[in-house]
C-alpha cells in the first residue's frame, strides 16, 4: 500500500505521537500541589523593652507597654528587587501595601503566614504569654504586619481598665539629669490601621517548630531612633495641670499625636524565632 | 528562523477547537491559553517562559494593526481577538523572541501576526451554521467573489452559547470586511478594512480547591452568578501598497473605537466584609494610527528597510468596588488618558552569497502619556523612550540544513495608570510605607540559535535554543498602586518541531517546548510559566473531500506563587469533516477524552463562606476547563 519512504515517514509519525502520549501518561501523575502549612506558636517577648533615650535627651524606662491589635500576618519578600524592598538600610523594610489577587495578574504583598484573632500585647505584665498558633506557609520570611484596634471588655479587661476604648497604653519614668517624671499615655489609633513591615527574618520549612516571639522595641535597633523622639517631658510637666507628679498624655494632646505617630512605625516591633 | 512558523489557511480550516479566532492562537506552537472568563473575554497567554497575562509580553497584529491595548483597565497589553472571524483568517505568522526590527512593544516573548483574506480555492459565497452540545448556535456568512483577489471579502458571524456550566454563557455578532478599492500598476493597491464587533460574556470566577473538595461548590460551579462583561470594537483601516521603481512602499491609516466593561469577583468578601469584593471596570478608547514601511535594494546584495508608526489613544477608564446591586462602594480609579506611541526603525539585509544572510538594525520607541486622575484632581505627563537593536544571521549548509542565530532587545512600556503610582499610595498614616518606583520602559535581552533540517522527503525538523534575560522587570500593582521592580530573571529553553508529510493530504506534526524560567539570584521558578508544552497535531485534507484534524496538547506542571504547583494535563481535540459539492459537514470534538481538568490555577487568598475564619493565607484556586463538547457544522458553498 505504501512505498518504503512513506512507511518510514509514518513510523516517524508514530514515533512522535508516542513521545506525546508518553508525556501525557507521565503528566497524569502530577496533580496540583498546595504549599505545606506549618503550625507555629506565637508568644510575647519583653526582651526588647529596654531604657530608651530620646532626641530631647530624656531616658525613658517603661513600666507598662500594652497595645490592642488583631490579625498578625507574616510576609515573604518574594522576588521584589532589594533596592526597592529596603528603606534606609532597614533590613526588614519590605513595607508594601497588601495587594489582592486577580488570577493572571501580579499581586504584591505576599502574606503567607497568619495568626487571626484579637489580642492585647501586654509585654511587661505577661512576658512569654502565648498568643496562639499561627499557620505559616513554608518560605523565607522577611516581615510581619498587624492591625491596630481599640481594646474592649471582650479582651478580658476589667471594667475600670484604662486601656478600654483605646489602642495603647504606655507608662514609665522619664529621666534627664536630676529631673525625673512619671508619665502615662493612652493612645488612640484608627481601628483598621495596619502596621506593615516589621522585621521577621526566618526560614521556615516543614520541620520548623521554634515559636515566634513578638517584641516591642522602644529604640529602633538600626537608627537608634526612640519611640519618644520629639517629646520634651519637662515641657509636658510644666503644662500638666495636675500636681500629682504624673504626666498624663491622652487623645487630643499634641504629645499624643507625636507618640501615636511613632507607635505606628514598623521599626518599633519585630518578630524572632525563639 | 528556526522558531518562525507560518500557519496557513489549509491548516487553520481543519484545526480542532476553533470556536473563535481567539482560539486560533492555540495553533501557535509553544503558546498556552487560559480562559478565566467565558468566550469573549481576552485569554491569559503563556509563551517562552512568560506569563503574558492578557498580552503583556506577546505582540499581536491583525492585518498589520497592533491589537494589544497599552493601557486597558483590565490588564496591560489586553488582547481581545474575538472580533476576527476564523473563516477569513488566511495566515498566522509567528516570530518568537524580539529579533526583527518591526517587532514592537510587548514582543518580549514574540509576535503573532494574523493576515486576513480568503484563498482562491475557498472563494465564493458560503453560509454556515453550527450547533453545539452546550446549546451553541453559530452562523457565518462569507462572501468572497472569485472575480476579486484574496484580500477582498465580506464576512458576518453571529453566535450564542449557553456554556458548559454557569458563568460560561457568551454571545457575539461580528462583521469583518475588506475590499480592494484600487489596483493600479501606477498607483498601487488600496485596501479598505472595516470591522464591527459586539460580545457579552459571563465570568465564572475561580473556585478554591478546598471548597470544591468539601462539596461546597461543584467542580464547574460559581460562587456568584453576576460576573461577566461586554466588549465592543469598531475598526477601520486603509492600506496602500505601491512599487516605486526598485523600492516598495506600504502605508496604513487606521482608527478604532473600543468599549470593555467587566464585573468580576475573585476574592469573595476578603477585602470588604460588608459589601463584598465585586469589581466593576469600564474602559473606552478612541484610537488612530499611521504606519509606513519602505524597502529598497541598495545594491544587489544589500536591501534597506525603514519604517515608522504613530498611534494616538484617547481613553476613559474606571475601576470601582461595587455591592451586590452593583452600586459603587469605593472608586479605585477614574482616569482620562491621552497617550501616544511612536517608533522609527531602520535595518539592512545583506546577502553576499546564497548561503549567508545577515540582518541588522534598530528601532527607537517613544511613548508619551498625559494622565488625568479625576478622583484626586491630579495630572501627570511623561515621555519615555528606548532604542532596541536587533541582529540575526542565517547560514545555509547545503540543500538540507539551515542554521540561525539572533540577538534582540525587546521592550514593554508601562501602562498609563502607573504614571500615578507615586501619587496614590497612602502617605499619611504609615510613615515608612514604600511608595513605589518610577514608571519606565523595561528592556529584555534575548538570544536564539537554531537549526532546521528539510529532508528530501517531506520531513522537516527544527531545533531552537533560546534565552531571555530581564534585569529589572517592572510590574504595576493595580491595587496598591505601586510600581514594583522584580529581581533579575532568565528564561532558557529549547523548542523542537518535527513534521512529516507522507502524502500531500496528510501531515503529522510534533511541537515540544521546554523552558527553565528562574529568578537568577534565588533560583526560584517564575510563577505561571509552563516548563513543558507538547502538541501533537494531525492534519488531513484528502482530495475525496474528507478532512480531519487532531491535536493532543500536554501542559507540564506550572509553578505557582509561594511554592504551589498547578496540575499537569493532557487534552485531545478532534475535528472531522466531509465536503461533497457545495455541501460541507464538520464535527468538532473538544476534550475528546472528557478529561476533568483545571484550565487556570492560581494561588491567592479569598473568603467565600461566612462560617469560615477570614484568612489572608493564599490557597489554590482553579477554573474548570470545558468537558467533552461536540459541535456539528454545515456549510453551503455557492461558487
Amino acid at each position: 500500500m505504501f512505498n518504503r519512504p512513506v512507511l518510514t515517514n509514518i513510523l516517524g509519525c508514530i514515533f512522535f505521537g508516542s513521545i506525546s502520549l508518553g508525556i501525557s501518561t507521565l503528566s497524569a501523575c502530577a496533580p496540583s500541589q498546595e504549599v505545606v502549612r506549618v503550625p507555629l506558636e506565637v508568644a510575647l517577648d519583653a526582651s526588647g523593652i529596654t531604657a530608651t533615650t530620646s532626641d530631647t535627651g530624656w531616658t525613658i524606662e517603661l513600666t507598662t507597654a500594652r497595645v490592642a491589635a488583631s490579625s498578625l500576618q507574616f510576609t515573604i519578600q518574594g522576588e521584589m528587587h532589594g533596592a526597592t524592598a529596603s528603606l534606609g538600610g532597614w533590613p526588614g523594610g519590605w513595607v508594601l501595601a497588601r495587594a489582592w489577587a486577580h488570577p493572571g495578574h501580579s499581586a504584591g504583598g505576599d502574606v503567607t503566614g497568619e495568626l487571626a484573632g484579637d489580642f492585647v500585647f501586654d509585654w511587661l505584665a505577661h512576658d512569654g504569654m502565648l498568643l496562639g498558633t499561627a499557620e505559616v506557609l513554608v518560605g523565607d520570611y522577611k516581615g510581619m504586619n498587624f492591625t491596630f484596634r481599640a481594646a474592649t471588655v471582650a479582651d478580658g479587661l476589667a471594667a475600670d481598665d484604662p486601656l478600654l476604648g483605646h489602642t495603647a497604653q504606655l507608662a514609665g519614668i522619664a529621666r534627664k539629669g536630676a529631673s525625673e517624671v512619671a508619665f502615662t499615655a493612652l493612645l488612640d489609633i484608627d481601628g483598621g490601621t495596619q502596621l506593615v513591615g516589621a522585621p521577621f527574618e526566618d526560614a521556615i520549612d516543614v520541620d520548623t517548630t521554634a515559636p515566634i516571639e513578638l517584641r516591642f522595641l522602644p529604640t529602633d535597633p538600626v537608627t537608634g531612633a526612640s519611640l519618644f523622639d520629639g517629646l520634651d517631658f519637662a515641657a509636658l510637666d510644666a503644662l500638666d495641670a495636675n500636681t500629682d507628679g504624673l504626666i498624663e498624655i491622652s487623645p487630643g494632646d499634641p504629645a499624643h499625636n507625636i507618640l501615636r505617630r511613632t507607635l505606628q512605625s514598623h521599626v518599633h516591633y519585630d518578630a524572632t524565632p525563639k | 528562523m528556526a522558531s518562525q512558523r507560518v500557519i496557513d489557511a489549509r491548516e487553520l480550516s481543519v484545526a480542532p477547537r476553533r470556536r473563535s479566532a481567539d482560539d486560533l492562537l492555540r495553533m501557535v506552537p509553544g503558546v498556552l491559553l487560559n480562559q478565566h472568563g467565558a468566550e469573549g473575554k481576552g485569554q491569559q497567554l503563556f509563551l517562552r517562559g512568560f506569563d503574558a497575562a492578557h498580552g503583556t509580553d506577546v505582540e499581536v497584529l491583525v492585518a498589520g494593526i497592533p491589537i494589544n491595548e497599552l493601557s486597558n483597565i483590565h490588564g496591560q497589553g489586553y488582547l481581545d481577538l474575538n472580533f476576527m472571524i476564523p473563516e477569513v483568517v488566511r495566515q498566522i505568522s509567528v516570530s518568537k523572541g524580539p529579533f526583527q526590527i518591526q517587532q514592537g512593544n510587548f514582543a518580549n516573548a514574540g509576535s503573532i501576526r494574523f493576515e486576513l483574506g480568503v484563498e482562491p480555492n475557498a472563494r465564493g459565497t458560503r453560509v454556515g451554521y453550527e450547533l453545539g452540545s452546550t446549546i451553541r448556535h453559530r452562523g457565518v456568512v462569507v462572501h468572497a467573489p472569485r472575480s476579486l483577489g484574496r484580500d477582498s471579502f465580506l464576512a458576518f458571524e453571529a453566535m450564542r452559547d449557553q456554556g458548559f456550566a454557569p458563568g460560561r454563557q457568551a454571545q457575539r455578532v461580528a462583521s469583518l470586511n475588506q475590499i480592494r478599492l484600487v489596483s493600479s500598476p501606477t498607483y498601487g493597491t488600496l485596501d479598505l478594512l472595516g470591522s464591527g464587533y459586539y460580545a457579552s460574556f459571563g465570568s465564572p470566577g475561580a473556585l478554591a480547591v478546598s471548597d470544591v473538595a468539601a462539596g461546597r461548590v461543584p467542580f464547574d460551579g460559581v460562587y456568584q452568578s453576576d460576573g461577566g462583561g461586554s466588549s465592543l470594537r469598531a475598526l477601520t483601516s486603509l492600506r496602500h501598497q505601491v512599487s516605486t521603481g526598485r523600492g516598495r512602499l506600504e502605508q496604513r491609516l487606521y482608527g478604532q473605537f473600543r468599549h470593555l466593561d467587566m464585573l468580576e469577583n475573585f476574592t469573595g468578601d476578603l477585602q470588604d466584609a460588608v459589601y463584598g469584593d465585586r469589581r466593576a471596570q469600564l474602559h473606552r478608547l478612541f484610537s488612530a494610527g499611521y504606519q509606513v514601511e519602505y524597502t529598497r535594494p541598495l545594491v544587489d546584495t544589500l536591501t534597506l528597510a525603514v519604517g515608522g508608526a504613530w498611534q494616538g489613544d484617547s481613553i476613559s477608564q474606571s475601576d470601582a468596588r461595587v455591592d451586590a446591586g452593583h452600586g459603587v462602594v469605593l472608586e479605585n480609579w477614574d482616569l482620562g488618558v491621552g497617550q501616544h506611541q511612536a517608533h522609527a526603525r531602520a535595518g539592512l539585509r545583506w546577502r553576499p552569497t546564497q548561503w549567508f544572510t545577515l540582518e541588522g538594525g534598530a528601532r527607537a520607541d517613544l511613548f508619551a502619556y498625559d494622565v488625568i486622575d479625576r478622583l484626586h484632581d491630579d495630572r501627570q505627563k511623561r515621555v519615555l523612550g528606548r532604542a532596541s537593536p536587533r541582529l540575526l544571521a542565517a547560514f545555509r549548509a547545503g540543500d538540507r540544513w539551515s542554521l540561525f542565530t539572533a540577538y534582540g532587545r525587546g521592550l514593554r512600556a508601562p501602562e498609563a495608570r502607573s504614571m500615578l503610582a507615586s501619587m496614590t499610595t497612602p502617605s499619611d498614616v504609615v510613615l515608612d510605607r514604600y511608595k513605589g518606583g518610577t514608571a519606565k520602559i523595561f528592556p529584555s535581552d534575548a538570544v536564539e540559535a537554531g537549526a532546521r533540517f528539510t529532508g528530501k522527503r517531506p520531513v522537516t525538523i527544527g531545533l531552537a535554543a533560546f534565552g531571555t534575560w530581564i534585569d529589572r522587570e517592572l510590574v504595576f500593582d493595580h491595587v496598591s498602586a505601586v510600581n514594583l521592580e522584580l529581581n533579575q530573571t532568565r528564561r532558557l529553553g529549547v523548542e523542537i518541531d518535527a513534521s512529516v508529510r507522507p502524502r500531500e493530504w496528510l501531515e503529522l506534526r510534533q511541537d515540544l517546548t521546554v523552558v527553565h524560567a528562574r529568578f537568577v539570584e534565588s533560583g526560584a521558578a517564575i510563577p505561571g510559566a509552563p516548563p513543558l508544552l507538547s502538541a501533537t497535531t494531525l492534519t488531513l485534507i484528502h482530495p475525496s473531500g474528507i478532512r480531519a484534524g487532531a491535536r493532543l496538547q500536554v501542559v507540564g506542571a506550572r509553578p505557582l506563587p509561594h511554592g504551589a504547583r498547578a496540575a499537569t494535563y493532557a487534552l485531545l481535540d478532534l475535528s472531522v469533516g466531509y465536503r461533497r459539492g457545495p455541501l460541507q459537514l464538520d464535527i468538532q470534538v473538544d476534550n475528546a477524552t472528557n478529561a476533568r481538568w483545571k484550565e487556570g490555577e492560581y494561588h491567592y487568598a479569598s473568603h467565600w463562606n461566612q462560617n469560615d475564619p477570614r484568612s489572608t493565607l493564599p490557597r489554590l484556586h482553579f477554573i474548570a476547563g470545558p468537558p467533552l463538547a461536540v459541535r456539528l457544522a454545515t456549510t453551503l458553498y455557492f461558487m
